[in-house]
């Protein structure tokens, strides 16, 4: 840094504007400050001043929100406290472990013993802390005034999202630092391999980065006070759910019985599916405060095609290499249908208009058109998407699981399949039909198609009991075709391969004739043709 | 130097908003507002609470969204191409947040980088942001201790610090003391002085009087009056107060006056008379003509014109949704 601020000044007025060298007119009262040394440029010689000026260069690239964070984030109250709870716990615990473990520990391996220890002190602020931290970073931005002042710059959405949460990897990382001379000392006392650590290492942090990434996304779902407070409730409820799958996972598997490669199988595709998840989340959480006439869509379905490969190839792994019984096709396939379902309603709050700027991008031949049309923002468009790519999905599956590992298959994966699919089309589709007036009334926001999704889920449940006792006086003991109205049941039934093939093509059936009643509402979204950019626009670019 | 931006390759106006409508459920906050401001120029908006000041300076800034119309800056719209737009174009809202755990060279050094600038260019910009908004001196401050005033001029600051060609200004002055509203009556000169487009809003009218090279009244949504303060003093019926010394008793004066439809006498206290005459030069050439030709000996003759609050008044109705 330069001893001499003003003259590092008077070498740079040669290159300001006029407004610039006005300023010192401006402030002249200011000239007997010294500059700050964010405003100054490096003019120290010699090796350091090399050193400084590559790592300022370094600097340029990391992401503004980054850089904010750390200044602001690593000096807060919530971070310090953390951080040396986290070096008392590992402290108090290598000595309470030595103790409780003498004289043991001088002579028989007691790492694997220790390694318990450092295990909640590591995953409890990294999965619970973490991603809490994030969440109310990003929310308090909205929430105090400071978000639009960040939009309004050069940042695009995906920046400020990618800032915050290459934020809490940074944090993530300074706590794992922490207590790597921990893990070190039970890798010395043995009893435990390297590759055990580093897998328990790796879930733990890919954990972290899934429920980071998802607190995320939930603190952009709402502006409201009301709001914010339920997505923090929902955000405590998934830390909690992680950390007990995590401790599960960790000390059951990995622990208890030791890395093999079964649980390296298991840990890899964990680390797939969860960067997918990942992937998806963030880029919930950029559209979300992307500029609405923005699309806001493509990206993301192109990111829900492709987690649904991810997840159907490692279920498609663990069938043919590991278990090889059909209820691990109908798990994936449980988990497609839910998926499709969710996403296919969420789909339903996007906007059938296409602003201008969207329509720019639209594509412009005829076989673009057919092909890629399903992936335009909308919510018939959205609605097809669903249906089709989980359909397409689903029936993959089934088709996996009637090969059965080789072995004779008993058709109970395809039948799953029709079920699923059934559902998925037929509640997709009265979802989209009560949209479309309660819509106009209501307005887009994304809590409406969930809300009446939720409702018919919950009507569909109790709709065949209330039939059965209006007609009958009692709900009825065994199950009949019309409980296929109860999902829950005909899931239960499926499953536990105790299903009519005549109910499942009763259920495919009535989805069809619901996903047909749709389609007569779609011709709307096709009339959208690609317009031509703005010359202005053009002009524009071309001067960048 | 500064090499000259592609954007002041733009001829036409900068700011420019056509039938800007934007509707809150029943309510038209926004109803078809259309003006333009050329570069170089200072813009006041003026309007009771509610008119709508603030909701067609947000969809400019790339904040909302129109019901209908274009908001276009430098022929770039706000609501198709918001990155262009933002690019150019530095926003101080009447209420904003600010980092507390930061200190003021912290934040304005974070927003140069979210701006894109690096390097030097970063460290010329913000020694130029602090020394222009006097800032220097509170640099390690956090932000948390700053007064009122000196975090409107950080705000200020950030909006400046990737030396944009416009700046939308949202109450800039509300909650100033006095020295502090010089200070940015200077700064805001100086910077229309550079070149740079602005649009400001304000409540306290004189000073955008001072400011503003053209101002529009706004009210309800609607814009009911553009142009320089002259041109929209000028489509209104005219208030002249006058006061005038004569030699001698008022009372024929008085008489003569009460003779003219479009005077008003307002008081009478020794030799002067205190009136008010509805009309331009031409009614007050006339009305001299009859007071000189009827014998009255004029000692003193002086008149002001409607300030910018009587031409609010007279244009708006005080009315607030």
């Amino acid at each position: 840094m330069s001893d001499h601020p003003e003259k590092a000044l008077a070498a740079d007025k040669n290159g300001m504007s006029q407004s610039e060298q006005n300023a010192d007119v401006c402030g002249d009262a200011e000239a007997d400050f010294p500059y700050h040394w964010l405003a100054l440029d490096v003019e120290r010689d010699g090796f350091w001043g090399k050193i400084d000026r590559a790592s300022r260069r370094v600097g340029e690239w990391f992401n503004p929100i980054l850089v904010k964070e750390a200044r602001q984030s690593l000096k807060s109250r919530q971070f310090i406290i953390t951080f040396f709870l986290l070096l008392i716990a590992s402290c108090f615990w290598t000595v309470l472990g030595v103790i409780v473990n003498a004289p043991n520990v001088y002579y028989v391996p007691t790492g694997d013993a220790m390694i318990y220890g450092y295990y909640f002190v590591l995953a409890i602020p990294l999965i619970g802390m973490v991603p809490l931290a994030a969440q109310r970073s990003l929310a308090a931005e909205i929430d105090e005034q400071t978000f639009e002042m960040l939009v309004i710059t050069k940042l695009s959405s995906m920046r400020i999202v990618m800032g915050k949460l290459n934020s809490a990897m940074l944090q993530m990382l300074i706590y794992f630092a922490a207590i790597v001379p921990c893990l070190a000392f039970t890798y010395l006392l043995r009893g435990i391999d390297l590759l055990t650590i580093t897998t328990l290492v790796v879930v733990i942090f890919f954990t972290a980065l899934v429920v980071t990434a998802a607190a995320l996304m939930m603190a952009t779902l709402t502006e409201k006070r009301a709001g914010q407070t339920l997505a923090l409730l929902a955000t405590i409820f998934v830390v909690f759910f992680a950390e007990i799958w995590c401790a599960v996972f960790c000390l059951d598997a990995i622990l208890r019985r030791g890395v093999d490669s079964e649980e390296l199988l298991f840990t890899a595709l964990f680390i797939i599916v969860g960067l997918s998840c990942v992937a998806l989340f963030v880029k919930v959480a950029a559209s979300r405060i992307a500029p609405v006439t923005e699309n806001r869509s493509t990206g993301l379905r192109y990111l829900m095609f492709l987690q649904q490969l991810i997840w159907a190839g490692s279920i498609g792994v663990i069938f043919l290499y590991i278990d090889g019984d059909e209820d691990v096709v109908n798990f994936g396939n449980l988990i497609i249908g839910t998926y499709w379902l969710l996403m296919g309603t969420f789909m339903l709050a996007e906007s059938p208009e296409l602003s201008p700027r969207v329509q720019r991008g639209l594509p412009s031949t005829f076989a673009g058109r057919a092909i890629l049309t399903w992936f335009n923002p909308g919510p018939g468009t959205g609605f097809v998407y669903a249906v089709a790519t989980g359909t397409a999905g689903i029936t993959v599956m089934a088709l996996l699981g009637m090969t059965d590992g080789g072995r004779s298959s008993s058709g109970q994966s395809m039948l799953f399949a029709m079920v699923m699919v059934g559902y998925l089309t037929g509640y997709l589709g009265i979802v989209r039909l009560l949209m479309i007036p309660l819509s106009r009334r209501l307005g887009r926001a994304f809590t409406l198609p969930v809300s009446i999704l939720a409702s018919v889920l919950l009507l569909s449940l109790l709709l065949p009991s209330v039939i059965s006792v209006a007609t009958t006086g009692s709900t009825g003991g065994s199950y009949a075709t019309i409980d296929t109205f109860n999902w829950a049941w005909t899931i239960t039934q499926a499953i536990d391969r105790r299903f009519s093939p005549n109910l499942a093509v009763l259920i495919l059936l009535v989805g069809g004739v619901i996903a047909l009643l749709n389609l007569a509402f779609l011709f709307r979204e096709f009339d959208y043709r690609r317009i031509a950019v703005p010359q202005r626009v053009l002009d524009d670019s071309a001067a960048e | 130097m500064i090499p000259e931006s592609p954007a002041l390759s733009w001829d036409g106006p900068v700011i420019e908003l056509q039938n800007l409508c934007r509707n809150f459920g029943e309510t038209r906050a926004v109803d078809h507002v259309s003006f333009t401001v050329p570069r170089g120029s200072v813009f006041g908006y003026i309007g009771p609470n509610g008119a709508g000041k603030t909701t067609s300076m947000r969809i400019l800034a790339t904040l909302g969204l129109p019901t209908s119309g274009e908001a276009l800056v430098e022929g770039l719209s706000s609501i198709n191409d918001p990155e262009r737009v933002r690019s150019r174009l530095g926003f101080m809202p009447d209420s904003f947040g600010t980092y507390a755990d930061t200190n003021c060279a912290e934040y304005l050094d974070f927003f140069a980088r979210a701006q894109g600038l690096v390097g030097r260019e970063r460290t010329r910009r913000l020694r130029w942001v602090m020394d222009f908004t006097g800032l220097r001196g509170l640099a390690d401050k956090p932000i948390r201790g700053l007064s009122k005033g000196m975090r409107q001029r950080l705000c200020l600051g950030r909006a400046l610090v990737h030396d944009p060609a416009v700046l939308i200004l949202d109450e800039p002055a509300a909650g100033l003391d006095p020295r502090a509203r010089i200070d940015l009556r200077r700064i805001i000169r100086s910077l229309a002085a550079e070149n740079k487009t602005i649009l400001i809003s304000s409540h306290i009218l004189t000073e955008l009087a001072e400011m503003c090279d053209r101002v529009g009244i706004i009210e309800r949504g609607k814009l009911l009056a553009t142009g320089t303060f002259e041109e929209i003093r000028g489509t209104l019926k005219q208030n002249r107060e006058i006061v005038i010394r004569v030699a001698g008793e008022t009372d024929h004066a008085m008489r003569i006056l009460q003779s003219f439809e479009d005077v008003e006498v307002l008081s009478s206290e020794g030799h002067r008379i205190h009136f008010t005459i509805h009309g331009g030069d031409q009614r007050q050439m006339d009305l001299l003509r009859s007071l000189i030709g009827a014998g009255i000996e004029l000692l003193e003759y002086a008149s002001r014109d409607d300030s910018l609050e009587d031409v609010f008044l007279q244009i708006t109705e005080g009315h607030v949704q």
